[in-house]
């Protein structure tokens, strides 16, 4: 089963780079919600809101550098989804100030808040929540979906000029690397914030393959096994092992997988939209 | 994207030969031994390089033999896996609570917190080639120096090369050349961010120039820096310790220059061994202040590991979020604390119990019963 599907995708490569990996595949005839745009209901004396976070070079979950793309906002009963703008082009400080403040804004009082974060989103949740009181927000879980928590070996050391060209041609690429983010700040301080993370493993070859970023280690395309599983170290993790359910202690304090120890046979694109829809949104 | 548009040009042959090439893109079957690690650099730390859970026990490495033993029990029986509501796996997290947990050998990002992450990566051009250029840490304070090292094989033998520019680049623009010189079978030098002129907390880019044979090649790292100027907060002498609610409770002075939310870590040891870490993020006004560390009891019954017991590791940094760095770094305390030779059956093995664990347990309650977005997690291993 594996080696057909990997000829497949070899032969859409071309079509992959072609678009620069541009577009965040969601189902047809969904037109994309704007930043902001609120779209579903409340609930008793508190409204419960799912907050959506993009990736790196993005500016909300559905607009990024690499264009609008297809990406949409999951839809629950009871929950009202909103499309956060947060500037992830320039800096890691910018994304996360503008992050506390829309927490600020939704998740306080008797509102609470659940978040979606994508890719590097889950790097600025991350950052926020260490980097402030505990207790100051109503969250009551994080889901990231390919997250970027842990750094990307494509933003490291000296294989990152090739990286503008594959999509990440933002400021913010540079600061995203493993050693930035894993010794930046504490990411076993959640505030008691459960993490769930569901990871993917189908990888790009111009990064798994020539050159392998990854050294060889399970990876969807832009974030390894190690990130993306909220491991507490750069493990070298094969994608054929049930790696996400180790014991916690090979985890970061309060992450978890999400649905399955295995992830999912998705690249970084594809995982975009992935956990909404297992999320039933 | 000069390096991939050849690529491209190419992607007929390269697509043909990825198809038959076996390698990173090939993945073993279910059962077959994990990919090796990337090519190694001997002459580096060992922490240049990790291993995955199952790699490490097969190399019988304290501590990480009982997950070789699941890994092999999953491999030849597969098992259901139960699936957790976000209710019942918060109550399996909140038994200690976020503050103050049980500390692990294998926790190296909380023991280890100020290395670096950089692994040796095949050259773009001539995959034989492996090349890593890392550091000793990644936050420097004061006087602390940088130590870059430039690590580039053939193989396992270390390869040729001429280091063509080395530099720190500053925020200002500035760019200030230092040494890599051959040591060894490797480059190496020391960066003094202490004689860069530098008034307030900076990034630092390191930058080296290279070739070792197959052309120009350009590395960098980035490092947190907080001039002695800029320290925030030092720590004093420590002020002794108690057992408050079933809780151990360190106290060690902070003298705060800059008022604002501190981040202090430290973790507790017993013989060596570890046994819980904690975090405590008090918002401070300058002065000096008494500053309580917590070990929580359920964290050090769970060990079982009686006193004395040494405070390691300690730690601290100001909130800066919205700045870059985002912290701004407090010296770590020298040595370590010993504290008084308490009995482990001195504390509570209660589980935590607080408000916010019963409000988030209520909205979480509150949230499944509403039919919202369901999300489940299978059960750690060691739980089934």
């Amino acid at each position: 089963m594996r080696r057909p599907a990997r000829l497949v995708r070899l032969a859409l490569l071309p079509l992959l780079l072609g678009l620069a990996a541009c577009a965040d595949p969601v189902g047809e005839g969904e037109a994309p919600l704007e930043a902001g745009d609120p779209i579903a209901v409340k609930n008793g004396g508190g409204t419960t809101y799912m907050l959506h976070v993009g990736g790196i070079c993005s500016y909300s979950f559905t607009n990024s550098s690499k264009g609008d793309g297809d990406a949409r906002l999951g839809q629950w009963s009871g929950v009202e989804s909103v499309n956060l703008e947060i500037d992830q082009t320039e800096s890691m400080s910018t994304a996360v100030s503008q992050m506390i403040g829309h927490l600020d804004t939704y998740c306080t009082g008797e509102d609470e808040c659940l978040l979606y974060t994508y890719s590097n989103g889950g790097a600025v949740i991350s950052q926020a929540l260490a980097l402030t009181e505990s207790g100051r927000w109503n969250i009551l879980w994080v889901f990231g979906t390919a997250s970027n928590e842990g750094g990307s070996e494509i933003s490291d050391n000296f294989l990152a000029a090739p990286v503008t060209g594959l999509g990440f041609a933002c400021r913010l690429a540079d600061e995203i690397g493993p050693s930035d983010h894993r010794a930046g700040w504490n990411h076993n301080d959640t505030g008691g914030t459960l993490f769930y993370l569901l990871a993917g493993r189908d990888e790009w070859w111009y990064t798994g393959g020539v050159p392998d970023f990854f050294g060889g280690s399970a990876n969807d395309g832009a974030v390894a096994y190690h990130s993306s599983g909220g491991l507490n170290d750069t493990y070298h993790i094969s994608d054929d092992e049930p790696w996400l359910c180790y014991e916690p202690a090979y985890h970061f304090a309060g992450h978890q997988a999400a649905f399955t120890c295995e992830g999912r046979d998705l690249d970084h694109n594809a995982m975009k939209m992935a956990g909404i829809a297992e999320l039933g949104g | 994207m000069r390096r991939l548009l050849p690529a491209l040009a190419a992607g007929a042959l390269a697509l043909l030969w990825l198809a038959l090439r076996p390698g990173p893109v090939d993945r073993p079957a279910p059962g077959e031994a994990p990919p090796s690690a990337a090519p190694g650099a001997p002459a580096l730390p060992p922490e240049a390089r990790r291993e995955g859970p199952a790699r490490a026990a097969s190399a019988g490495r304290p501590g990480r033999a009982e997950v070789g033993r699941a890994v092999a029990a999953e491999e030849s029986a597969p098992q259901a896996t139960p699936a957790l509501s976000p209710v019942e796996a918060y109550r399996r997290y909140a038994v200690h609570p976020p503050d103050s947990r049980p500390l692990d050998a294998r926790q190296s990002d909380l023991i280890d917190w100020n290395r670096r992450h950089e692994a040796p990566r095949p050259d773009p051009d001539d995959p034989g080639v492996t090349i890593l250029f890392t550091a000793d840490r990644f936050h420097v304070v004061g006087d602390q120096t940088l130590s870059p090292v430039l690590d580039v094989r053939r193989g396992e033998a270390p390869a040729a090369v001429r280091v063509a520019e080395s530099v720190v680049e500053l925020p200002d623009g500035r760019r200030i050349p230092f040494t890599l010189a051959p040591q060894g079978e490797v480059h190496a030098g020391v960066v003094r961010p202490a004689e860069l002129d530098l008034d307030g907390p900076a990034r630092l880019a390191v930058r080296v120039a290279f070739d070792a044979g197959a052309g120009p090649r350009h590395a960098r790292i980035f490092a947190h820096y907080t001039p002695a100027a800029a320290v925030p907060a030092r720590f004093g002498a420590p002020l002794g310790d108690r057992v408050v609610d079933g809780s151990l409770e360190v106290a060690v002075e902070l003298h705060v220059e800059t008022p604002g939310l501190y981040l202090i870590d430290a973790n507790l040891f017993a013989d060596g061994r570890p046994v819980a870490w904690t975090r405590t993020k008090p918002r401070l006004e300058a002065g000096t202040h008494r500053l309580p560390l917590r070990f929580f009891g359920k964290a050090i019954t769970d060990a079982g590991l009686d006193g004395p017991y040494t405070v390691e590791q300690l730690r601290g940094a100001l909130a800066a979020p919205g700045s870059t760095p985002p912290t701004v770094q407090v010296p770590p305390f020298a040595g370590a604390i010993t504290t008084g030779a308490h009995p482990a059956g001195d504390f509570s093995s209660a589980e935590w119990d607080a408000p916010e664990k019963r409000d988030r347990i209520a909205r979480l309650r509150r949230l499944e019963a509403r039919g919202g977005p369901v999300v489940t997690t299978p059960a750690w291993r060691d739980d089934r």
